[in-house]
């Protein structure tokens, strides 16, 4: 636990001291929020869910290489040597996690400042929002890994992770799309109970799957 | 998998060839194609012109019906059987009909001694006039009985096509055995680290991709000839695209890194999430989402609707098969692939 704690202030610490890395993905979302605005103009209905998404996800991408990548192979030795992989994962999962819950916010903001607000069922919509950063960050906190190891980490991310992000995006998406009206508890269940399921088995599988990947 | 011995070999390729033949030589059941005319008024004689499909109208006792729905019920008054294939049945459509509506689509119902009963649904739109009453729709359908001879059902859509069944479906359930035990290979490869898993599963997972890659063959040519078109959006065949972009991906990890011992245990990792990504995709997103595909949407799957007993009896054994060919075919190509790091490793 203070494992966790520590690495996860040291990562925070370290965004502070070098706000260009954050500000960078920050101004990467403003840009396009704000293209979007000049190219529609307001946006409505699922345009505005899939705009949305998409910027998302690709800050998110982004964000959490630059995470991963940051950390040079010495460092990365160094933990190896002082802490135990389970921590280094949940640190990492939960840091990657509040960055894309920040990156997503921001970006809500942006899209509400800039391209209006078609969503009626808040409630859902942010549920959805909370269960699709945690799962995109358990899945890019482990492919980043894998990704950054080889010398064109970028293009290898987009590779591996868009596919295996699909089944976590199409329930979040279908279910923004559904709090676009008014909806009852009983018409979004099945879709919050499989996002549910899916952000256990993502989760799951990144911190059983992280120490064998770390290990290099 | 280590299986010891050839039986599991010849079992696979009789099953195998077993289910080519059954599934292509056993013929169709009776069934109705067409009819004419298409629109009949009420209270008026209807001369009924029916054209069948693999049937028996010139057999005894040939009987025919137009049913409203499960209480309104009339039989021909005359029928005369051109040939095996051509009927034509005379109705005395009564002048008042059961419901209030003007417009009622009417099944015809067959039956006689050799085909038993066949359908076909939707086959006529009964133009009523404002009578309402349902006393002269009062006749008895006979008890289902089933047809003699050994046929596969006929179902209107698919008519012969029901046959790729044992070649499009049994595919998706021998994949998923495959893409298993590829998936089992790498955590015993991560737990072991002894190369020799990896081989395996990587051959397993190469298996599984060409796997999949028939199934969605047989699948495309299967909903070009009924759905209408080859690539419908369904959300089944998007899906299966993004299941096979992801074991391309993982083929294109194990080439990109040089080292090997760190691409075998990073493509380790990746087949098992990608194998557990691939349950939800396949399994469970479509059956939340209105598909053509049975089994979504609210259309029963595997139900008495799509399959009968005397289907299972090639289903299963296709399915059996087409697995044990995949492991065979694995099995040699993963010595292959040993093979080949030996000898890279005595030349370097």
């Amino acid at each position: 636990m203070k494992q966790i704690a520590a690495l996860l202030s040291k990562d925070i610490q370290l965004d502070f001291r070098q706000m260009f890395g954050l500000g960078g993905i920050f101004l990467y979302v403003f840009a396009a929020a704000f293209i979007i605005y000049l190219s529609f103009g307001e946006v409505i209905g699922k345009t505005w869910v899939a705009l949305y998404w998409i910027v998302v996800l690709f800050a998110s991408v982004n964000a959490v290489l630059r995470s991963t990548t940051q950390e040079g192979n010495q460092r990365r030795i160094y933990y190896y040597t002082i802490t135990d992989p389970v921590s280094v994962s949940l640190a990492k999962l939960i840091y990657n996690f509040l960055v894309l819950l920040l990156i997503s916010l921001l970006c809500l903001l942006l899209f509400v400042v800039f391209n209006g607000y078609p969503i009626i069922s808040s409630g859902y919509f942010l549920l959805g929002l909370l269960c699709g950063t945690l799962g995109i960050a358990a899945n890019f906190t482990l492919i980043s890994q894998i990704a950054s190891y080889g010398k064109n980490s970028n293009t290898l991310m987009m590779v591996l992770s868009l596919p295996v992000i699909i089944p976590l995006l199409l329930p979040v998406i279908r279910l923004s799309i559904k709090s676009l009206e008014q909806v009852s508890w009983s018409q979004v269940q099945t879709d919050v109970t499989l996002l549910g399921a899916i952000d256990l088995l993502i989760v799951g599988v990144a911190i059983l799957l992280f120490p064998f990947i770390w290990r290099s | 998998m280590k299986v010891r011995g050839l039986w599991w070999k010849i079992l696979g390729v009789l099953l195998i060839l077993y289910s080519l033949v059954a599934g292509l030589i056993i013929p169709l059941g009776s069934g109705v194609i067409a009819v004419d005319p298409m629109v009949a008024r009420a209270g008026t004689p209807l001369e009924l012109t029916i054209v069948g499909y693999n049937s028996h109208f010139d057999a005894e006792g040939q009987r025919a019906w137009l049913r409203l729905n499960a209480n309104a019920v009339i039989e021909a008054t005359q029928l005369q059987a051109g040939d095996r294939r051509h009927l034509t049945a005379t109705f005395q459509i009564p002048s008042s009909l059961p419901g209030r509506d003007t417009i009622n689509s009417a099944n015809l119902i067959l039956y006689n001694s050799v085909d038993g009963h066949s359908v076909l649904p939707s086959a006529i739109v009964i133009r009523g006039n404002s009578m309402e009453g349902s006393a002269a729709w009062n006749a008895d359908l006979l008890e289902a009985t089933g047809a003699t001879g050994f046929h596969f059902p006929f179902r209107n859509i698919l008519k012969e096509t029901i046959r790729n069944t044992y070649f499009h479906v049994q595919i998706w359930f021998a994949l998923l055995f495959i893409c298993l035990i590829s998936a089992i290979n790498s955590v015993r490869f991560l737990r072991s680290k002894r190369a020799l898993y990896d081989f395996k599963a990587e051959a397993f997972a190469a298996t599984g991709l060409v796997w999949a890659c028939m199934g969605m063959c047989t699948g495309i040519l299967w909903a070009g000839n009924t759905w209408g078109s080859y690539w419908s959006f369904d959300v089944k065949q998007n899906m299966t695209a993004i299941a096979i972009l992801m074991y391309l991906a993982y083929f294109i990890l194990r080439q990109s890194i040089a080292d090997k011992d760190v691409a075998r245990r990073f493509s380790a990792a990746y087949n098992i999430f990608a194998f557990l990504m691939l349950i939800p995709l396949l399994y469970i997103i479509p059956r939340m989402t209105d598909s053509l595909h049975p089994g979504s949407g609210g259309n029963p799957a595997m139900g008495s609707e799509d399959m009968d007993n005397r289907m299972r009896m090639v289903f299963y054994p296709a399915i059996i098969g087409w697995t044990l060919l995949g492991v065979w075919i694995s099995n040699v190509y993963w010595r292959q692939l040993r093979l080949k790091s030996h000898f890279e490793e005595e030349f370097e």
